[in-house]
């Protein structure tokens, strides 16, 4: 090994990837030459600042708690994990979602979140915000948020899973004084654009579909426009 | 009875092996996708995935490795599924003459280079294209073999040490460019009593 030679090696000696032969061979010449050993000195303080600065980057703990929750969970489930992660879906939505199909001729977001807000029988589970997140926990195949937090007013009582244009979907069901709306939540199309919440009527229904890159959602309901306004979050509201 | 019991314990073995690497996980989704939310579905979903493939992986094996190899694969998937361009930015290879040299530059350049601050490796780091970002992360900052790599990536060694010689180099030419830029602009705030800049 000489001055000339050692460059090509110094990227493969600091990964430790050369084969014991040659990384003697290199550290016997660092013994005696000064100028390879600055070489190699300055890469691998390079190496260090590079580790030592990136490092320090940590999973934010409630990342940590839902995967910790959900291990445990899919531990107790009934379900083997593999069943309740893949096939989940398909055994618990698509059913439902095959019924759906077949009755909208050609399903836009809302006509199927208007759909899944008369399908009332369909609820997989009936109880209370923390009930419903630990049922969606293990298998909602996406990152679900709960859309609205309950007040003095609104309660979330039951959810079930369902698909959106092919799309996982979990349809949230609310009471609202006495009166009964859905949130329909889902992955975006790709050419999602969000905006204030998009308010509307159809067959009957009120709804409002608003959202940003990461989930949508379409609220349904059967009050009037100005009331169903009221419940989308300020942040949508025009 | 029996199953329920052994399938406990095997999420209880799950979470010795897996969960240590949630940190390096959690980075190494970052470094793919550059954005929180997204890296917290990614990991999320990989950890869920190994989960459910856990009597696959082989004890004694890397098991961050492991990890990391079905992070890649989800992510390149759902990048797939959405259609989305995917910016494999190969840059022409030209091997031989660039081998010609290690990836290492002169002495008062790598001073300029060894003065960066935190934010400016990370983003040195961002400015790569995906796959010389994925190596270099998980060479210089997660510690794989060259093998571990290859296989993440699922490319030959070779490409792997190519892919690595390349970054580091582009790494340190960003990093000397935003040096002298910040050192010229230090000199120009400290004539008007600016403490903003990083001295020079
Ligand atoms: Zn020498």
């Amino acid at each position: 090994m000489d001055c000339e030679h050692l460059p090509k090696y110094v990227d493969f000696f600091l990964d430790g990837e050369l084969a014991d032969v040659e990384h003697a061979a290199i550290e016997a010449h660092l013994q005696q030459c000064e100028s390879c050993r600055e070489v190699i000195s300055r890469e691998s303080r390079f190496r260090a600042a590079l580790r030592q600065s990136l490092r320090t980057v940590v999973a934010p703990g409630s990342l940590r708690d839902q995967i910790e929750a959900k291990i445990d969970s899919a531990g107790k489930s009934r379900y083997l994990p593999t069943l309740a992660y893949a096939a989940g879906i398909a055994l618990i939505a698509g059913l439902g979602y095959a019924v759906v199909a077949n009755i909208i001729a050609n399903p836009g977001f809302e006509e199927q979140a208007i759909a899944f807000h008369q399908q009332n029988e369909k609820t997989e589970i009936v109880g209370n915000r923390s009930e419903v997140d630990s049922f969606l926990k293990i298998r909602a195949p996406f990152s679900y948020q709960v859309p609205l937090e309950d007040t003095g007013d609104i309660k979330l009582v039951g959810a079930r899973l369902a698909t959106v244009g092919g799309n996982p979907a979990v349809v949230f069901l609310y009471d609202g004084g006495g009166r009964r709306f859905s949130v329909t939540q889902y992955k975006p199309p790709s050419d999602w654009q969000p905006g204030p919440a998009r308010i509307g009527r159809q067959e009957g229904y009120t709804y409002a579909t608003y959202g940003d890159g990461a989930l949508v959602q379409t609220l349904v309901g059967d009050m009037p426009e100005a009331e169903l306004t009221k419940i989308v979050p300020a942040a949508w509201q025009k | 009875m029996a199953i329920w019991k052994s399938r406990k314990s095997n999420s209880e073995r799950f979470k010795r092996e897996a969960l240590p690497h949630l940190d390096a996980v959690y980075r190494f989704a970052l470094t793919m996708t550059h954005d929180g939310a997204l890296a917290d579905d990614l990991v999320q979903e990989t950890y869920m995935k190994a989960l459910a493939a856990f009597d696959s992986f082989q004890e004694g094996t890397n098991c961050k490795a492991w990890l990391f190899r079905i992070l890649r694969n989800t992510f390149v998937n759902q990048v797939r599924d959405r259609r989305k361009e995917v910016v494999v930015e190969e840059i022409p290879e030209g091997l031989g003459a660039l081998w010609a040299d290690s990836s290492s530059f002169s002495d008062p350049e790598s001073a300029v280079i060894l003065a960066s601050t935190r934010q400016q490796l990370q983003n040195a780091l961002n400015a790569l294209p995906i796959d010389f970002r994925t190596a270099v992360s998980l060479s210089d900052i997660e510690g794989l073999t060259y093998q571990e790599i290859a296989d993440v990536m699922a490319t030959p060694i070779g490409t792997v040490m190519s892919r690595l010689y390349r970054g580091r180099r582009m790494m340190k030419e960003y990093l000397l460019r935003q040096g002298q830029q910040s050192n010229s602009q230090g000199k120009v705030l400290s004539l008007v009593g600016s403490k903003t800049g990083r001295g020079g």
